[in-house]
């Protein structure tokens, strides 16, 4: 497919362009309490082009670009064809000019992986061999789960001599845990990992099924009031895309953002902790062809590094980082035991929205515990409803650590004075 | 005009009954479902102009559906040639469908064959407007024109984005007795106006979209005045204080309240996994006698409705609720299989690389004696509450039917009057059943939406459409 891409680029003489090729293969495994309901397998190719079409207008340089779809079995006219249409829609996408990145042919990576020792099929069925193995008890146990094994193949080339590819393996799945007694309730969880990381999975299935027994036990919901509140887990992550997104040069650029290097992004009195967060890699290259690598995002509370594509970061003056998915957060001594006192600790919730353009968080809850001098309560129902931008500068985090695809830092946060609707 | 058919289907179509037939000789049903999609994607925003084929909406590919005597499995695949076929049939004979290392203490399902009953359809959907003729440069200099116009209209508007989307669907479900074909577009747009609000941006959408082509623009454009005076309203805008308040939900908030707190609740897929609560409430009230709700791709005409399911089953309008009494689901073929209840046509995928899910489609909430209560009258009827507008997202919670809303916008009500405060964000939580059997008041107004998309836990993302009238409910709001 990539030759006659580049063919027909030459013959529509289109000097300007960027191809990425992705392979995809899967297993997956579907079960309904212990029975596996349907099994799946998937080899797909998909590619997409885009091209760029430079002019000039009112004295200023422009570079509009259009994005087309190429498939596996298309004739050499046919892509010509989806190649001109982008070419004719790009002369009226009117952005400023930018140049695309200059790199070079390199070694495919294959991203380091245990998933690569055997076949997908036989991935899916170790890491559900080690979902259902925490399944062992009576009174709560795994309702539902999907569990997929994949390989990537990722390929990326563009006119400025890019051309980079990789490879990586996942595991990733969801899983429902469910009690019947007292009350018959659930709780929803994923999963992800980019090895086979069997014992993982187990303890995070062990750890669901006491929460869904825990939730089965709650009765009340919380007084609606003001507390201090103990977000946990994926949670934390959830927060922490407020500080990812805002630093985004697309945001930036538009104005939806007013941060830069250097601002003080918890406000200029912080009582809690400062915050030190780093952007991490996710992949080899971003999908423009950078090569991705760790670097500081806030350093003490303070902004250190705007990041983002190569378009945005051009028309802002930085140097072109690719865009981020992961950040680890390194801040964090209180032992959860000391952080939870006297607090709320909301660890399920329907959904957890994080609004990174209004700093504001909530969601209703499915399972929390109220830590109070006379014991701890276990609750349902309610929603919280916070704004971060209010509430970052007395943040307290976890000594405990919690490791994701998106996050790694600080199991636990502490933030104080959240409205809670009961 | 109708849609035209895609020579890509019309060129594999033999192919897949070769490999079909081949498959069948050593498995009890064999089906194929090949798509053929393109969807294009306009907008306009401060961080500039896009055009382009989205990924997620255009796909060319094909899921096989294979029995063998005990238990189904899925072969999703892109490559297909006359050479090809040995290779597929490899496939499933070698990898997909001998299963081996299931673990100790996990067993397989054991379900009856899908009866494979004859049927041929071929349906292409209407539009007045080809977007394809209108062409990129009208598109993105009308879309380019509203955006100009929103941010004259007041100086604190930081941006005004705006978009239009529109996909060309064409598949083909193929089985030893089966032969359909299907052809429909749909478009949709929105307006998102975003205005500072001390360090933070507020933002309003607004949406339209419909079955069919670049004609939703006009409607589109006509949402503007909507969009500006929602987020000039959040600049003043207070956090509310918690509580439960008689409210008035407009025809959007309805519909985000029948889509995430009952629809999910009702997807058979759920019951078959003891994960709906609604299982148990069939013959039931569930709702004030005012509700009558249905769900169907053929019941409305909007982004989500087609003329069959991604497992060949015809589409249908399915009466859920009637008078305020729980009456079926909705469900998927392998669902209804497990129930032995009949497919309501509400299989679907998120696209031929994933596995079938019963799926709402055009949900709506009709109400039962129209023109009852108008809007002016829900509002005098409330002493001390809110108008709830502009739904961003929410969550489903089939088991517990556990409400989560929420809303950009709670207008006051203050002994009958709109008192113009303005409260958000919201967020509404509850019992699903205790709300809906608060329902005191509907009014004759009707509004069906689809811009958005729905997805199934976290992922699974289809096209829907829902809507309804205003209600006037009991809710509680954080």
């Amino acid at each position: 497919m990539r030759d006659m891409i580049l063919q027909a680029l030459r013959e529509l003489d289109i000097p300007v362009y960027d191809i990425t090729l992705e392979k995809e293969r899967s297993a997956e495994l579907f079960f309904i309490r212990k029975t596996l309901d349907m099994r799946r397998i998937k080899d797909v190719a998909r590619c997409a082009v885009t091209v760029y079409r430079d002019f000039e207008a009112d004295g200023r340089k422009y570079r509009g670009r259009s994005l087309t779809q190429i498939f596996e079995g298309m004739s050499l006219d046919e892509v010509k064809a989806r190649l001109k249409s982008a070419l004719f829609a790009a002369q009226f996408v009117k952005n400023p000019f930018y140049e695309l990145y200059e790199g070079k042919k390199e070694e495919p990576v294959a991203m380091p992986s245990t998933l690569a020792d055997r076949s997908l099929e036989d991935d899916a069925m170790l890491m559900a061999q080690a979902l259902f193995a925490a399944d062992t008890e009576e009174d709560a146990w795994i309702n539902s789960a999907e569990v997929f094994a994949i390989e990537k193949q990722v390929t990326f080339l563009n006119s400025s001599g890019t051309d980079v590819s990789y490879s990586r393996y996942l595991v990733e799945g969801e899983f429902v845990t469910q009690c019947k007694t007292p009350q018959d309730v659930e709780q929803f969880f994923q999963f992800a990992y980019a090895d086979l990381n069997t014992e993982a999975l187990t303890e995070k299935a062990r750890k669901a099924i006491a929460a869904v027994r825990d939730r089965a036990a709650a009765q009340e919901s919380p007084q609606a009031g003001t507390y201090d509140v103990v977000l946990s887990g994926d949670q934390v992550g959830t927060l922490m895309n407020y500080y990812l997104d805002r630093a985004n040069a697309a945001l930036v650029y538009a104005q939806y953002s007013d941060w830069a290097a250097g601002k003080r992004v918890q406000g200029e009195e912080v009582k809690g902790e400062k915050l030190n967060l780093k952007l991490l890699p996710q992949a080899p290259y971003s999908p423009e062809g950078i090569p991705m690598a760790a670097r500081p995002l806030v350093e003490n509370g303070e902004l250190r590094t705007l990041y983002g594509a190569l378009r945005f970061c051009q028309y802002l003056g930085l140097e072109p980082t690719g865009n981020y998915e992961r950040v680890g957060l390194e801040n964090g001594a209180v032992p959860l035991q000391e952080l939870q006192k006297g607090c709320l600790c909301p660890v399920s919730f329907s959904g957890f929205e994080m609004d990174s353009f209004t700093g504001h968080f909530g969601g209703e809850i499915r399972l929390a515990y109220l830590y109070t001098e006379d014991g701890v309560k276990i609750l349902t129902g309610g929603s919280i409803n916070g704004n971060l931008s209010e509430k970052q500068g007395k943040l307290l985090f976890s000594k405990e650590r919690y490791d994701t695809m998106d996050y790694t830092g600080p199991f636990a946060v502490r933030i104080e004075g959240v409205e809670v609707a009961g | 005009m109708q849609v035209k058919r895609s020579a890509f289907l019309q060129a594999a179509k033999p192919l897949l009954q070769k490999l079909i037939g081949r498959l069948n000789e050593k498995y009890g049903y064999v089906s194929v479902l090949a798509a053929d999609t393109r969807g294009k994607f306009y907008n306009v925003a401060n961080t500039g102009v896009n055009a382009g084929e989205d990924e997620l909406f255009t796909r060319r590919g094909f899921v096989l559906k294979v029995y063998d005597g005990r238990s189904y499995g899925e072969y999703s695949f892109t490559h297909m040639d006359e050479d090809a076929i040995p290779a597929i049939a490899a496939a499933v004979e070698k990898r997909l469908m001998p299963l081996t290392g299931l673990p100790e203490g996990l067993s397989l399902s054991a379900y009856g064959q899908i009866p494979d009953e004859p049927a041929t359809l071929l349906k292409c959907s209407e539009y007045a407007m080809d977007p394809d003729g209108k062409g990129d440069e009208a598109i993105l200099s009308l879309l380019t024109a509203i955006r100009e116009e929103g941010k004259a209209r007041d100086e604190r508007i930081v941006d005004c984005a705006v978009g239009y989307t529109f996909q060309e669907v064409h598949k083909l479900f193929l089985s030893p007795r089966r032969d359909l074909e299907q052809n429909f577009l749909w478009s949709d747009g929105y307006i998102e106006a975003m205005c500072p609000k001390e360090d933070d941006i507020v933002c309003y959408m607004v949406g339209a979209s419909d079955l069919g082509g670049a004609e939703v623009l006009d409607r589109l454009r006509s949402k503007l005045d909507e969009a500006v005076r929602g987020a000039l309203e959040l600049i003043d805008s207070e956090p509310i204080p918690p509580g439960e308040y008689e409210c008035v939900c407009t025809p959007a908030v309805t519909g985000m309240i029948v889509h995430e707190a009952f629809g999910h609740g009702v997807e058979m897929d759920m019951f078959v996994k003891d994960r709906a609560q609604a299982k148990q409430f069939i013959g039931e009230y569930v709702a004030s006698p005012l509700v009558t709700m249905h769900d169907g791709a053929a019941v409305q005409r909007d982004t989500g409705s087609y003329f069959f399911d991604d497992e060949g089953v015809l589409s249908h309008d399915t009466v859920i609720i009637e008078k305020g009494i729980l009456k079926r689901g909705i469900s998927d073929a392998q669902s209804a299989m497990h129930l032995g209840t009949v497919p309501t046509g509400n299989g679907r995928r998120e696209s031929f690389e994933r596995k079938a899910y019963t799926r709402m489609t055009n949900t709506t909430n009709t109400y039962f004696e129209p023109g009852t209560d108008t809007f002016e009258d829900m509002i005098a009827s409330v002493k001390d509450g809110f108008l709830l507008d502009n739904p961003t997202s929410g969550m489903e919670d089939p088991k517990n039917w556990g409400i989560q809303c929420m809303v950009n916008v709670a207008r006051e009500i203050k002994d009958g009057k709109l008192t113009g405060r303005v409260f958000s964000p919201i967020v509404l939580t509850g019992y699903v059943p205790d709300l809906l059997k608060s329902i005191t008041m509907v009014s004759g107004d009707f509004a069906l939406e689809g811009a958005g998309m729905c997805g199934k836990g976290w992922k699974e993302w289809v096209k829907v459409s829902d809507g309804g009238p205003c209600i006037k409910a009991r809710i509680r709001l954080g």
